[in-house]
């Protein structure tokens, strides 16, 4: 159980990783979850309940758009899709991001 | 422009809430079902992957709670919490509260009656179908102004050119009422039969004008207004179908027009409105009705949708070209030129555009009055944030933001406007009332709907939310700004900046008070200035009464011998001192002019008049030369003139005027006059000009139309003399119109409406605004004293007199309102020179009114000043001593 580390603790990155998840199509809410676990080998869960929040909170902004579709064990499902305002917010933060990442592991090398 | 689109994102969400909760109902179900599906998959058992699944998506309750308040507008939750928590603290200090209040219930109150009488005179739009498609035709001249009257012949070529949806006439007279055994004089629209349809007026009773009247068959029906059905019939409902008299004609009446309609005119209300008759009729009691082509009307017109007002201008000319062309001498005399549209969706100013200028004047004063107001309420709330001072510290320290405390202070600041403003609006009624009290009622009555209404509502809810802002805003700012550590101390610091702002602004507001005071001083001085000395009688004692005998009863002949059968009987009733007829009389809403030639050529435009023996006697214009006309002066006699000095000295330049000749272009009997006498100079039909070249003319010689009687009273018990009047009259001819009955000096007065309702006006503002200013005075020194009675008491134990510690808090105010006095003598000062072409020309250095105004702001000083300071010389040093 100790051995993942919630989204939480690293603040504005579940919207990126959201964000990057729905790059490649529309997914619904469950294989979002998935697969930010799954691309994260496991170290990265996303606590159920603060996902459906997320998700709102990125449709009001308007980087989201969702629609119900039909998912692959043919059952109807929501489906999240990418608006241009969400691409470009991805861009932003995956850009802010490695800035960050960057700069804190240079502190941490050389500190 | 993003927020602006979650705005709108947020707003769509609120009709589909329901279908929200269902939606993310059903997807967090699937999200279970799909993990759960995973689970069995890896062959877990049914049961235990769903209850594995649940248990791993926690609570579902906060996963909906939380993806719920995402679209909520937070700004709106905490704007409830703010005025909740807002009425809540007003609650707890009264009095702070009513003081806020009343001085805000002044300042919008006035503003909003400004507003009202500005919309009713010059901006609110006709109650009346698409009342923007509707224009005035006028038609402009050549050798003279624009005029609004037009040849019914020229109508009926637009008509035919099918130019306008509909053409609307209009015209007004005055016509003797009679009902009931009862006569009165009343103004009579006279309009065409499609005006009530063609405008979409729905009568409140009854009907408009019937079919066959609109289809071309004149009948005698008439539509009473609103107001005159009220007034002169109690409002029955069953006067419908009943017979009136006008002009002794029987009409019936058949509808009562709807209460917001008025007029297409600002300022008239015409009592009752009968149908213009069909080209070529006529009814001889009733001139104003006849449908002769060269008659003349004002004609409103409705624009097709499919054009625009241009495009049916320059269609509308081009049918005057071709009417011209073929015009008759009469028609090319006057000289028309181009036809000319107008737009009338908010009426025609008319008669209200001497009251435009004086209105706007008004409205910039009231502004005056309002930041007054507001410097009020803002200083009493910068003493409150000092006294609240620990309470906001202390939510500052439990995590409120600045912002969120601003906006708190900002959202009480909008709800004590609110409040002041919901009481304003009361204020508003009640001043628009006296606002139509001023109107000068004469000839024909002034009348302007100044009833409440969604406009003036809107205009007063937005000015009290601007009105909360620019009050509230410096002193919420400054609340939230402090720094939190010094906040918790007992002493604030800033509290002395606080002061000074509150210094400041007691400065502004005695300084605004002032120049409002000297203002008002300057128009009180205009109307006294305005107020003629040229008769030298007392006009209090000079009765006036217009006749207007019919036309088909008395023809010329016995028109005259009317005037003259007049003037014998009255002048021999006793309390009669001495009596006249003169047409037009001076300072009447009727005036004419000529212009003046002598035989070498020299030609001087100047007013006229004609009038009986011994009417300069009768208003007391002395005569300086010659003779007055007498009762030789009749038809058989030579023409002749009395002129006064103004225009002996532009036709003859010093040399003796008596006994030369005169000519009057455009006299039909070609008469030449021979002065026999002059007067003084007066301002003889208009108080607001110098006096000017003026002649008068024997009635006798004339004929007169609606002359107006003169008679001076022996003593100053004028009613008793207007009763034997009135019985002469019955005498004579019983249902003769006599009205508009007045003294010369109530006359005066009428002609000076204007300034004098500027001047009551602005000396009411002038001491709202003293009143206010005295309200800040006090409020700061009361405050300075108590924050102060440790010191005060501390100097009196030490053994400082009373008259010191008086001395300390007079000597505070004292610079406080000299400081506002200087500011406000320099305002007026300058300002009254910018403005002087907007104030009549009133504005100059007027010592007595600086004088008087700068006295009367000290007098509001003093009272203000007393009661703090009395309070200081009774604090005990002890109790002082003794608190924290």
């Amino acid at each position: 159980m100790a051995d993942y580390v919630s989204p939480d603790l690293l603040p504005g990155t579940l919207y990126m990783m959201i964000l990057r998840s729905l790059r490649s199509g529309p997914l619904h809410g469950y294989a979002i979850a998935k697969r930010i676990k799954d691309a994260s080998e496991n170290l990265l869960v996303i606590e159920d309940g603060s996902l459906y929040p997320a998700l709102n909170r990125m449709l009001v902004k308007g980087w989201l758009k969702a629609d119900w579709g039909i998912s692959d064990n043919n059952r109807r499902a929501r489906f999240y899709k990418l608006t241009p305002d969400g691409r470009k917010q991805l861009d932003l933060e995956a850009e802010k991001f490695a800035h960050i990442t960057r700069a804190v592991q240079a502190v941490m090398r050389t500190a | 422009m993003k927020s602006w689109h979650e705005f709108l994102r947020r707003i769509a969400r609120i009709g589909r809430r329901a279908r929200f909760d269902d939606d993310l109902d059903a997807e967090i179900q699937f999200h279970i079902e799909a993990r759960a599906d995973e689970l069995i998959e890896s062959g877990m058992p049914r049961a235990e992957a769903l209850a594995q699944a649940r248990r791993e998506f926690g609570s579902r309750l906060r996963a909906r709670e939380s993806s719920d308040d995402a679209w909520r507008f937070q700004w709106f939750e905490d704007l409830r919490a703010d005025i909740r928590y807002a009425i809540r603290t007003l609650r707890r200090s009264p009095a702070f509260t009513a003081t806020a209040v009343a001085s805000l219930a002044l300042g919008i109150g006035a503003s909003s009656a400004m507003f009202a009488a500005l919309d009713a005179i010059l901006w609110k739009p006709l109650p009346v179908t698409d009342p923007g498609s509707l224009v005035r035709v006028s038609l402009t001249r050549a050798a003279a102004d624009e005029t609004q009257s037009v040849p019914l012949d020229y109508v009926e070529q637009l008509r035919a050119a099918g130019i306008f949806t509909d053409l609307i006439l209009s015209s007004g007279d005055g016509l003797s009422f009679a009902y009931d055994g009862r006569a009165e004089r009343i103004v009579g629209g006279v309009v065409s039969p499609n005006f009530f349809t063609a405008l979409g007026l729905r009568p409140a009773i009854g009907r408009g004008f019937s079919s066959e009247v609109q289809n071309g068959r004149w009948a005698a029906e008439a539509v009473l207004s609103y107001r005159f059905w009220q007034r002169r019939f109690a409002g029955d409902p069953a006067v419908i179908g009943r017979t009136i008299h006008l002009n002794t004609h029987p009409f019936t009446i058949v509808g009562v027009s709807p209460e917001p309609f008025f007029d297409l005119a600002r300022g008239f209300d015409p009592e009752l409105r009968i149908p213009v008759m069909p080209i070529g009729q006529t009814l001889p009691q009733i001139e104003q009705l006849s449908g002769a082509p060269t008659r003349r009307i004002a004609v409103t017109a409705r624009v097709k949708p499919s054009t625009t007002t241009a495009g049916s201008e320059a269609a509308a000319d081009a049918r005057l070209q071709d009417w011209l062309r073929s015009a008759s001498p009469s028609i090319a005399r006057q000289q028309y030129r181009h036809a000319h549209l107008q737009t009338a969706e908010a009426g025609l100013v008319g008669d209200m555009a001497p009251f435009r200028a004086p209105m706007f004047v008004l409205l910039a004063l009231v502004v005056l009055v309002l930041i007054t107001a507001c410097a009020n309420v803002a200083s009493m709330l910068l003493a409150r944030g000092v006294a609240r001072h620990r309470e906001l510290a202390l939510r500052a320290s439990i995590g409120a933001g600045r912002t969120r405390l601003a906006r708190q202070l900002l959202t009480e600041s909008i709800l004590l406007a609110a409040a002041g403003g919901l009481a304003g609006v009361a204020i508003a009624f009640w001043v628009s009332d006296a606002l139509v009290w001023f109107l000068p009622q004469g000839h024909i009555s002034l009348v302007i709907d100044l009833r409440p209404d969604a406009r003036v509502l809107a205009f007063t809810s937005v000015l009290s939310v601007l009105t909360g802002i620019v009050f509230g805003l410096a002193p919420a700012l400054q609340a939230s700004r402090r720094d939190l550590a010094i906040g918790l101390k007992a002493d604030p610091a800033g509290a002395s900046h606080r002061t000074r702002t509150r210094g400041a602004l007691v400065v502004a507001q005695v300084a605004l008070s002032l120049v409002l005071l000297i203002v008002a001083g300057w128009f009180i001085r205009a109307v006294s200035s305005l107020r003629p000395l040229d008769f030298r009688v007392p006009t209090d004692r000079v009765l006036l009464f217009t006749l207007k005998p019919q036309r088909e009863i008395y023809d010329a002949d016995r028109m005259r011998q009317l005037v003259a059968e007049l003037h014998r009987r009255m002048a021999a009733l006793p309390g009669v001192q001495s009596t006249a007829l003169a047409e037009f009389g001076p300072l009447g809403s009727r005036s004419d002019s000529v212009t003046y030639e002598t035989q070498d050529g020299s030609a001087v435009h100047g007013a006229v008049d004609l009038v009986t023996p011994r009417f300069f006697e009768t208003i007391g214009v002395p005569i300086v030369a010659g003779r007055d006309v007498d009762e030789r002066d009749t038809r058989a006699a030579p023409a002749v003139v009395v002129i006064n000095e103004a225009l002996a000295q532009a036709l003859f330049r010093g040399a003796p005027a008596l006994g030369r000749t005169l000519k009057v272009p455009g006299d039909p009997l070609k008469r030449t006059f021979t002065v026999i006498g002059v007067v003084a100079n007066t301002r003889y039909y208009d108080l607001h000009t110098k006096p000017g070249p003026a002649g008068w003319i024997s009635l006798l010689q004339e004929t007169p139309y609606m002359p107006t009687l003169h008679i001076r009273a022996a003593t100053g018990d004028v009613a008793s003399v207007v009763t034997a009047v009135r019985q002469e009259f019955d005498a004579i001819d019983k249902g003769f119109p006599i009205f508009n009955i007045k003294t010369l000096a109530a006359r005066v007065e009428d002609s000076l409406a204007r300034e004098r309702m500027v001047a009551n006006i602005s000396v009411t503002f002038g001491v709202l605004a003293l009143v206010l200013a005295g309200v800040g005075l006090y409020g700061l020194l009361a405050y300075s004293v108590s924050r102060r009675q440790r010191e005060i008491g501390i100097r009196l134990a030490l053994g400082s007199s009373d008259g010191a510690v008086l001395w300390g808090v007079a000597r505070e105010a004292a610079v406080l309102v000299v400081w506002g006095a200087l500011a406000g003598l320099a305002i007026a000062l300058v300002g009254g020179r910018l403005a002087s072409p907007y104030l009549f020309g009133v504005a100059q250095f007027d010592p007595g009114v600086l004088v008087a105004s700068a006295g009367a702001l000290g007098v509001i000083a003093l009272i203000a000043v007393s009661v703090p300071a009395a309070r200081a010389t009774r604090v005990n040093p002890i109790s002082a001593l003794r608190t924290e």
